[in-house]
């Protein structure tokens, strides 16, 4: 059934990671991310891999998920090694290899370039999983929109930005997609029930037959949207202005101490970034 | 008006702008409502009873004639901002569709919705979901999310949502129309605890008599005016005028109902089951019983 | 058996096998549906019911049993899974959502053109149906959309009598509609059963009054499986295990029932008005004025 889709692949648990304040997870991912396209050598890559096991470790998330998300990638790592590996800078001095393509062309391997491709590997599983990790397999989706609105909250202040309208789209959002998969099913099945066919046909056939679902599904979601409006109203729901929120977001002794190992994190791969490169070191 | 009536329609009249067949119409009402009191308007689809449900709670604004809540005139355009909040709050309204009126994803959020939206200090908001929470049952489902819940749990959760904002009277717009009959009867035990336990004034727009005939009071609407109003004892025993307006009457009324046609003369108007049960047993006694024992 | 028009021989079926959230829906039951008559399935929500109307037109697949329509199995051959669709026609809970074609005639027409048929066959079907419904004419060319939700939903329900199937399915035809939508659609049904007599039709409802007054036959479900089935008078002349299973009795029956308690010597089998009016006259004497 289309009901069993699980959006968003959260992760409901008690660890350190999920009670972090969702604000210092949004802030704290915005920072890491930039940091780890900064690590450029063997030894800041390497320092991003344990990073990664122990945030791994903290969140208690079934190690099999990671590799899931690895494979997923798969195909762009394969791409952005060979592009790099294959590629050629006039700096690259320590040539490992050649292979000639029939004899149209040589691809000459280096071992800097070797180096190189490892390096923007790693970078890219660990930025995927290291945000991930902090937000959308720790952080329920209401939670992410809530730390999104407070986060941005200044913007609005700042340039007029209408970040509560944003967050309150998201949730809405959120909470309706079950519900809609829910109808479509339904609706689905109930023009199967009058001989609709979506499985055999050209494309053209079968997007064809999509139209008795997607138009009762439209009606249907203005319904609601109109329901809900109305039953929003009712509540007296008036925008962001002079809206007060039960839950209180208070930074408590975790949080600030995220925030330190985040900042340890950034110091550190600046600093490993001056190491000079693993090739270098072995030619030398 | 007097201090113990909490809304009071004066003469009004109301039109769709877009209806063409005269549907959701007012030709003319006027009631009161009694604080504290449980009402159903009654009648069929189009009569105009959520029309009603409607220009009580400032959705809609009469064409004429007066709506008054606690006295102060909710159809005066002068009205500020705060004014025009404060009133929406004090009548509180469920509707038909669980699904469609439950904003977030997680249910004890749903129910801050309201108190957040009229500012309410975070910890009063805590205070009032947990009370609501604990009223409605809903305590274990706290942190769950609305869309797994059952239909009657659902309907629940936006009876809370709209008790934490603590109304002085709340409007169930056909709110048991589309649940199954363990829903309705968890909706109808509701109401009945918020009337009798919190005070609160209770209107119910229905067309399903068996769950008017459990009101204090039965306003029955047909073509945009009111043609019965009385206690359920009143009003049931019009099983006619009843019938002509689209409606039936509860199989307990239709029995004694046909018994007085064919002779009898058993009270009008009695819709539970004992009591149906009760007078035809009373009459066994005296007339059968009694007579083959001399 | 040649008298049944479908049969279920120990059909199960699981929701989310082998998933945390597994759940079985139909625990081995077997049923058989009359070739003619209305016959009422009743039950709690999530007792099964739906996903039982579901396998019947192979919506479903059962994971253990067999279904047969009319004496074949029906998963027999995929080919004809299409075909069985066609031949038990399947009214889902608020038909009204699945409107979707610029006019009440096109909407009706769906079906029957689905089923390959020919321009003058599947007028003469659509013509036939929005009569059944009670509805004119004049509303072929009308927008769906522009009617009222009784209306709507009898648009819908005539979109599947214009398949003219053998056996015609509704999941709960009257939900949410006031007394005279009610009527509306109880009324077609019984023009439908006139006009068609050797047409099966299978009702869900939870109104034991309607059950009642309008099935021939009364199917009873109760977690997964059939707790009862028969005649509305064997099945509600069974008060105590009704009730004993959380499901309500027709109020004139609980009447009788109450009665009989009290110890007047009344006939608890009754389940309609008028015959409990006939009954308590033979008990009370008649229409004498006391």
């Amino acid at each position: 059934m289309l009901t069993d889709i699980t959006l968003g692949q959260y992760f409901a648990g008690e660890s350190f990671l999920h009670k972090l304040d969702p604000r210092v997870k949004i802030i704290s991912a915005v920072v890491l991310l930039v940091f780890i396209f900064l690590a450029s050598n063997a030894f800041s890559v390497l320092f991003l891999i344990c990073i990664t096991g122990a945030l791994i470790a903290f969140s208690r998330i079934p190690f099999s998920t990671f590799l899931q998300s690895i494979k997923m990638l798969s195909f762009i790592l394969i791409i952005s090694f060979l592009f790099i590996a294959f590629g050629y800078s006039e700096e690259y001095t320590h040539k490992l290899f050649e292979v000639n393509v029939f004899d149209l062309f040589t691809l000459r391997v280096f071992a800097e370039s070797i180096e190189k491709a490892v390096v923007m590997n790693i970078r890219i599983i660990s930025l995927i999983l290291i945000t991930s990790l902090v937000l959308t397999y720790t952080t329920s989706p209401i939670e992410l929109t809530d730390g999104i609105e407070r986060v941005l909250t200044p913007l609005n202040k700042l340039f007029g930005l209408p970040v509560h309208d944003f967050a309150m789209i998201m949730s809405i959002a959120l909470r309706f997609i079950p519900t809609l998969l829910e109808e479509t099913d339904k609706i689905m099945s109930a023009q199967s029930a009058r001989g609709a066919d979506f499985k055999n046909g050209s494309i053209m056939q079968r997007v064809k037959a999509l139209l008795p679902v997607f138009i009762p599904l439209l009606i249907s979601s203005f319904r609601r949207a109109i329901e809900l409006a109305t039953a929003m109203e009712c509540r007296c729901y008036h925008g962001g202005d002079g809206r007060t929120k039960m839950k209180r977001l208070k930074l408590v002794k975790r949080d600030y101490c995220f925030c330190v190992f985040v900042g340890v994190v950034a110091v550190a791969i600046v600093a490993l970034n001056m190491l000079p490169d693993l090739t270098q070191l072995i030619y030398r | 008006m007097d201090n113990n009536t909490i809304i009071s329609f004066k003469d009004v009249y109301f039109a769709y702008e877009d209806s063409e067949d005269g549907k959701g119409v007012l030709n003319g009402v006027s009631f009161d409502i009694e604080r504290g009191s449980f009402v159903a308007v009654l009648g069929h689809n189009g009569c105009g009873k959520s029309t009603i449900a409607k220009l009580m709670n400032m959705l809609l604004s009469p064409k004429s004639g007066k709506i008054y809540v606690d006295g102060m005139d909710i159809t005066n355009e002068d009205m500020t901002d705060e004014e025009f909040y404060e009133f929406r709050r004090r009548i509180g309204m469920v509707f038909q569709n669980p699904d469609n009126q439950i904003v977030t994803s997680v249910v004890e959020e749903d129910i801050a919705f309201g108190p957040e939206n009229i500012g309410v200090d975070p910890d009063e908001i805590r205070k009032r979901v947990d009370s609501a929470m604990e009223l409605m049952g809903l305590r274990q489902f706290a942190k769950a999310n609305p869309t797994k819940l059952s239909g009657g749990q659902k309907q629940r959760v936006a009876i809370a949502g709209v008790i934490a904002m603590m109304p002085e009277c709340i409007i169930f717009d056909e709110s048991t129309a589309m649940l199954d009959p363990d829903g309705r009867r968890e909706v109808m035990e509701i109401i009945n605890k918020l009337k009798n336990e919190k005070k609160i004034t209770v209107i119910l727009i229905t067309h399903n008599m068996d769950e008017a005939a459990m009101a204090d009071r039965v306003i029955v609407v047909n073509g945009g005016r009111i043609v019965l109003d009385g206690t359920p004892k009143q009003v049931f025993a019009s099983v006619e005028k009843l019938r002509a307006t689209g409606l039936d009457v509860p199989q307990p009324t239709e029995l004694l109902y046909s018994l007085n046609n064919s002779g009898f003369s058993f009270p009008e108007g009695i819709t539970s089951i004992d009591e149906c049960a009760d007078e035809i047993y009373k009459y066994y006694c005296d007339k059968v019983l009694n007579k083959n024992g001399k | 058996m040649a008298n049944d028009i479908i049969v279920f021989d120990k059909v199960s079926y699981i929701y989310g096998e082998k998933t945390p959230g597994e759940k079985i829906a139909l625990d081995n039951i077997s049923i058989n549906i009359e070739r003619s008559g209305i016959t009422g399935i009743i039950g709690h929500t999530g007792s099964g019911k739906s996903t039982l109307l579901r396998l019947m037109n192979g919506l479903l697949k059962p994971k253990t049993g067999k279904i047969y329509l009319d004496g074949k199995d029906i998963h027999d051959d995929k080919r004809n899974l299409r075909d069985v669709r066609f031949r038990v026609g399947l009214v889902f809970q608020y038909p009204e959502y699945q409107l979707f074609e610029e006019t009440v005639y096109k909407d009706i027409a769906f079906g029957p053109k689905n089923m390959g048929l020919d321009e003058e066959e599947i007028d003469q079907r659509v013509k036939r149906a929005i009569e059944f419904v009670g509805l004119t004419e004049d509303y072929m060319e009308k927008s769906p959309f522009d009617l009222s939700g009784g209306e709507k939903r009898r648009v819908a329900i005539a979109g599947i009598i214009a398949m003219e199937p053998e056996v015609l399915v509704l999941d709960e035809p009257a939900a949410g509609l006031d007394p005279i939508g009610r009527e509306e659609i109880f009324g077609g049904l019984e023009r439908y059963r006139r006009a068609k007599p050797e047409a099966s039709v299978i009702i869900v409802s939870h109104s034991m009054e309607d059950m009642a007054r309008y099935c021939d036959r009364i199917i009873v479900m109760n977690e997964s499986r059939v707790m009862m089935s028969g005649t509305p008078r064997e099945v509600f002349g069974q008060g105590d295990r009704i009730i004993s299973s959380g499901l309500g009795l027709p109020q004139i029956t609980r009447i009788m029932n109450e009665l009989s308690k009290k110890g007047m010597p009344v006939r608890t089998d009754i389940y309609t008005v008028k015959e409990a009016q006939e009954e308590l006259m033979r008990i009370l004497g008649g229409g004498k004025r006391c």
